[in-house]
């Protein structure tokens, strides 16, 4: 059984996701607006309601990779006192089962 | 077989509907629609706050409700520029206030919204409700990336960040000036998180020095005049996170490298508690954690600089079940 869905969907603020929300299914949010959420009913009720859109792990994988990458060289690019101030971004690996 | 009056000295009640969870904490009671015993319990989570006006990383906050929060300073922008932006929180939504005298990054802020006081490098700013005041006095050396906590006449100033490390800096504001206290930091430490009271202080993790990623894990304890090693470590090292609430009652949250995890601290040891949903180092912390009614506010961060996120405690009636 999968225990994971994902998909992207842009918090919009106050009530993007609730308490109970957090008590009902996973929820984590990643670079690139990527949510993994809890593979269960509300879960996929709540993507729904946020307008949100499915994804398959490859691709918000993908995403979050970019978005990864695209810090990384951003991070590569800062004077050697900003590298000490900000750690490099590291690779993320979305859970998959 | 022991029977819940023998253990309680009570019977439990049936009820035909379930009572207020607001009101009904710690009770347990047999519905008699459901056929279920149920209780209410306390459940701490994060949940979203509002967006930020002026996306920010790395500021101070101060505040001591979740409706009267208040965040300044920061980076912000593509360039991550210091920021002299004032936003307050009133529990829904962020709103622009009077600006810093000076734009300020990697500040230390604490402090009510009415009352608030944030300081580093470019000043130490006293905030009345409305606006901001320069006070002549400034923490020595005036560097960056420090931590704070206290009241605005009443504060303590946590380490810095020095030429390369974390330095052991700690310097009390009585409202006018600043002095050193009796004892330096037990670690040094830049970009900590620290919370508490001019008497009683906790400061925990922070960046001590090279080689790069040089985090320390260290838990710090302050008694209003010296530093000690505190009685536990964090689990991991870590810096730029944030905690909310006093030495012997903290949460603390996120961090070095975009952590969503969250601790209780009890002056004694670490505890596991639900994550934030988006992660992130040089999140501003805010908020205060009482037992009977505790609060943090999570605020921006280095790869979520919009975000928001709530921390309190939720009254939920659940149904027992023997499992």
């Amino acid at each position: 059984m999968e225990l994971f869905m994902y998909g992207t969907a842009t918090n919009t603020g106050k009530g993007f996701f609730t308490h109970q929300d957090r008590q009902d299914f996973y929820l984590a949010g990643h670079p690139g607006n990527v949510w993994v959420i809890g593979k269960n009913e509300k879960g996929a009720l709540w993507l729904a309601a946020k307008n949100g859109v499915s994804k398959t792990h490859a691709e918000a994988q993908a995403i979050v990779d970019a978005e990864v990458t695209a810090a990384q060289e951003a991070w590569d690019a800062l004077s050697d006192e900003d590298k000490l101030r900000n750690g490099r971004p590291g690779p993320i690996t979305l859970p998959y089962a | 077989m022991t029977t819940y009056k023998e253990i309680f000295g009570k019977q439990i009640k049936n009820l035909s509907s379930d009572p207020p969870a607001a009101l009904s904490e710690g009770q347990i009671w047999f519905n008699t629609n459901s056929g279920t015993f149920k209780s209410t319990v306390g459940i701490s989570s994060w949940s979203s706050g509002g967006t930020l006006n002026t996306p920010s990383y790395g500021g101070g906050a101060a505040g001591s409700a979740m409706t009267s929060m208040l965040a300044f300073g920061g980076a912000t922008g593509p360039s991550n520029a210091n920021s002299a932006k004032t936003q307050s929180y009133n529990g829904t939504s962020w709103s622009s206030q009077n600006d810093l005298p000076a734009a300020q990054a990697y500040n230390a802020g604490c402090g009510t919204e009415t009352a608030a006081l944030s300081f580093q490098s470019a000043g130490t700013f006293e905030y009345d409700g409305t606006n901001w005041a320069t006070n002549p006095s400034n923490i020595s050396p005036a560097i960056n990336e420090v931590s704070g906590f206290g009241i605005q006449t009443a504060a303590i100033r946590v380490g810095g960040w020095g030429p390369t490390a974390g330095t052991n800096y700690s310097q009390l504001y009585n409202g006018s000036s600043w002095t050193n206290t009796p004892g330096s930091l037990y670690a040094p430490t830049a970009q900590s998180a620290s919370c508490g009271t001019s008497t009683a202080g906790v400061a925990f993790g922070g960046y001590g020095g090279p080689p790069n990623p040089g985090y320390i894990a260290t838990i710090q304890d302050f008694n209003g005049s010296t530093w000690t090693a505190g009685a536990a470590n964090l689990p991991a090292v870590t810096g730029g996170l944030g905690c909310a609430g006093s030495s012997t009652n903290a949460i603390v949250f996120g961090g070095h490298p975009g952590s969503a995890t969250t601790f209780t601290w009890n002056g004694t040891s670490i505890g596991s508690n639900p994550s934030m949903a988006a992660g992130s180092n040089h999140v501003t912390n805010g908020g205060q954690i009482a037992p009977s009614a505790g609060f943090a506010l999570r605020i921006g961060g280095a790869t979520t600089k919009t975000v928001s996120e709530e921390y309190d405690l939720v009254s939920t009636v659940r149904t027992l079940t023997s499992s």
